[in-house]
């Protein structure tokens, strides 16, 4: 487990994001951020970013909502809270089921977690690429889905490039050491 | 009818239920099934209503269906601080952490003899234990309450078998007379004992005291174990601040020092301590995990 001790810019660090936009934009601000005391410990955990994580969850929950309110004509406040235990609901099916078979067909031990983030996010793809062709409003939430997707791609390229850039920038922080 | 009682509130059923969750749901999931399950954990009607009674006391002229929602305030609390305790010991990734009261805690750290962490039942106490052996060179002790299920006691002990850190010891606090022996003998070898100071578990011996005007019974041994030992009390408290953030706050040493009158010595440590626990209940009430009234006055 890496840790920064003392530091509040090491919020910005791109290690402590998952998405690629995110660890871009994350990047942009470190580049321009100056060490701040702080009396704490933050950890280095691509799932550490507090804003990142809500804002995915919203984003996915209504994301999905639209989907399911244009698909079966419900009111869209219904189809949002059906939304939150759907996606719920296929993650679980998913730990249960797919996951282990997964894991038994390719041989690997892939993490559970992984597998399932791989499955709902291509369950609301194909939901998003469906919606995107109906001549409905939840086109517009089809393609703003998919432009998402497309982003963060072209992000993860821009964030490969810029790898030894940013270990570099990450490396040189202030505080940083390894803890058990 | 033995495999229903998996199923009951305390039963193993919900733990293995939140490795399972804490192993496979992704990280921008987590939100959905702490609100969800928060949610369903408020059909639980004795924790519920004890949650409700300790609030009409902290926040005196709350109104029931504003502690209502509070009280799923503290459920949704609860649901992330033990997700964050099985996460650690699963993925060893701690949540980030700020501190207040440093001097007293590096006067802790730096202390030559042992000493006695007091400290409630809120944030993550497990959690808050294992990083304190993590990041400290010293030994610490943790006393805890068994669970009162015994598929759940063996779930626990066999988790914390595999995932424990080599200066953290656990031990339970059921046998208090070996155990009160066990705690002096390791303060004073100058290990750290960390109690929890805020709830009397049934066989332990208390002493009377009062928390936001209501009496109620505190846990006498961390005193007496102080007297007998001559060590300091260091009142800690680990706070959830949000997803995956959590504050130490460490308060000023009580020291129970020893007089002809050792009942007096008590009260007065006692007091100290429940004013200070007072202070952190009061601005933190949404993660004070007393799922019983804590006053028999509260009970009625």
């Amino acid at each position: 487990m890496r840790i920064v001790r003392g530091n509040a810019a090491a919020r910005f660090m791109p290690s402590r994001h998952n998405f690629a936009i995110f660890k871009l934009v994350a990047y942009l601000r470190l580049r321009g951020a100056r060490p701040e005391t702080w009396n704490g410990i933050m950890v280095l955990d691509r799932h550490q970013s507090n804003v990142e994580t809500w804002l995915v969850t919203i984003w996915l929950t209504v994301m999905g909502g639209c989907f399911l309110a244009a698909a079966f004509a419900i009111p869209l406040t219904l189809a949002v809270a059906v939304s939150l235990l759907g996606i719920q609901a296929v993650a679980v099916a998913s730990g249960v089921v797919i996951a282990p078979l997964w894991n038994a067909f390719v041989r690997s031990e892939t993490a559970p977690m992984k597998v399932n983030a791989i499955v709902v996010m291509s369950l609301l793809t194909a939901a998003a690429m469906y919606s995107a062709t109906r001549p409905t409003w939840a086109r517009f939430a089809g393609w703003h889905f998919l432009s998402m997707l497309a982003l963060n791609a072209i992000a993860a390229a821009i964030v490969f490039f810029l790898r030894d850039g940013i270990a570099q920038l990450e490396s040189s922080m202030e505080g940083l050491s390894s803890a058990r | 009818m033995s495999w229903f009682r998996r199923f009951l509130v305390h039963g193993v059923f919900w733990r293995q239920l939140l490795r399972f969750g804490v192993l496979n749901m992704p990280s921008w999931v987590e939100g959905m099934v702490m609100a969800t399950w928060s949610l369903i954990f408020l059909l639980w009607g004795p924790g519920r209503r004890g949650v409700m009674r300790n609030l009409s006391a902290i926040l005196p002229g709350s109104s029931a269906i504003a502690n209502f929602f509070r009280t799923y305030a503290v459920f949704w609390n609860f649901a992330w601080t033990i997700a964050d305790n099985v996460r650690f010991k699963e993925f060893r990734v701690a949540p980030d952490w700020d501190f207040i009261g440093t001097e007293y805690f590096d006067q802790l750290e730096s202390r030559d003899g042992g000493a006695i962490i007091l400290t409630a039942h809120m944030g993550s106490y497990d959690l808050g234990a294992h990083l304190f052996a993590e990041i400290s060179k010293r030994h610490i002790v943790m006393v805890r309450a068994p669970e009162t299920d015994p598929e759940t006691r063996r779930y626990e002990e066999e988790l914390h078998g595999r995932t424990a850190a080599e200066s953290l010891k656990i031990d339970f606090s059921t046998r208090a007379s070996d155990l009160a022996l066990d705690l002096l003998e390791s303060v004073r070898r100058g290990e750290i004992i960390a109690i929890q100071g805020d709830r009397v578990t049934p066989g332990i011996s208390s002493f009377p005291a009062k928390l936001f005007g209501k009496q109620t019974e505190l846990p006498a041994g961390p005193f007496a174990l102080a007297m007998a030992a001559r060590v300091p009390i260091f009142p800690l408290f680990i706070v959830r601040l949000g997803r995956r953030r959590y504050r130490l706050v460490v308060g000023k040493p009580i020291e129970v020092v020893r007089t002809r009158d050792r009942a007096e010595a008590f009260e007065r440590a006692i007091g100290e301590w429940s004013r200070e626990l007072e202070g952190v209940i009061r601005s933190s009430w949404f993660q004070w995990f007393t799922f019983e009234p804590y006053s028999p006055e509260l009970a009625r």
